[in-house]
């Protein structure tokens, strides 16, 4: 078998269209194709370690939110505490200081009716003695008072 | 000069008055002016004020202090 010159120059430049025809028409539609895809899984999986990154941020946002909130609860219910401890405080000290301001007034009131009652006691005495002394009586009591009193000089 | 004034509420009689007299001359002297007060408002009994002292024996004196010691209970 010869091998003829032309005939192998004929078959480079077949060759080289083949290469040129399937590099054109195939190997780069599929090697763009396969770039695509690799761009998309890669778009894809930063979307979903972003979504990963969004989602810890909010479960940390949550457990803060959750901290601050029963932070404020407690905060409320020491408040709350502290206020119904203040409240009872001063309704105690009020009602004593009534029930003393109470006592004091009775007490006023008592002595008041006590001393108005003496005093009619013995403005009625001095009317009843004055009216039941004669002369006579009159008399008698001053001598006998007179004598007494002359023996303190 | 001592100034002597008794007060009753009726007037007194000369024997009474004669006592107090005779009771101050024997133990203060004779000098004094024996002064006679007729009041209503000592109810019965006889109060002897001599100067500054007063010696109260009248029954105004006596509720008084009846009086006192019933509203210091």
């Amino acid at each position: 078998m010869d091998i003829q010159l032309p005939q192998i120059i004929f078959q480079i430049i077949n060759f080289s269209v083949v290469m040129g025809a399937l590099t054109y028409f195939l190997y780069k539609p599929v090697l763009k194709v396969l770039e695509e895809r690799q761009k998309r899984v890669e778009e894809a999986q930063r979307a979903a370690e972003e979504s990963i990154t969004e989602k810890n941020r909010i479960s940390e946002l949550e457990q803060k939110a959750a901290e601050i909130l029963e932070k404020a609860r407690e905060n409320a219910k020491a408040s709350e505490s502290e206020i119904l401890a203040a409240a009872k405080k001063q309704a105690k000290a009020e009602i004593e200081k009534m029930t003393i301001s109470w006592e004091e007034e009775k007490k006023q009131h008592l002595t008041d009716m006590k001393n108005e009652f003496i005093s009619t006691v013995i403005t009625t005495a001095e009317k009843v003695v004055g009216e039941s002394l004669d002369s006579k009586k009159h008399q008698k009591l001053i001598d006998a008072q007179l004598k007494s009193l002359l023996e303190t000089i | 000069m001592t100034n002597i004034t008794v007060t009753t509420a009726v007037p007194l009689t000369d024997k009474q008055v004669s006592l107090i007299t005779a009771t101050v001359t024997k133990k203060m002297g004779k000098d004094f002016v024996l002064n006679q007060v007729v009041s209503t408002e000592v109810v019965g009994g006889v109060r002897l004020t001599i100067g500054s002292t007063q010696l109260d024996a009248t029954v105004r004196h006596k509720l008084e202090v009846l009086k006192s010691q019933l509203m210091n209970i």
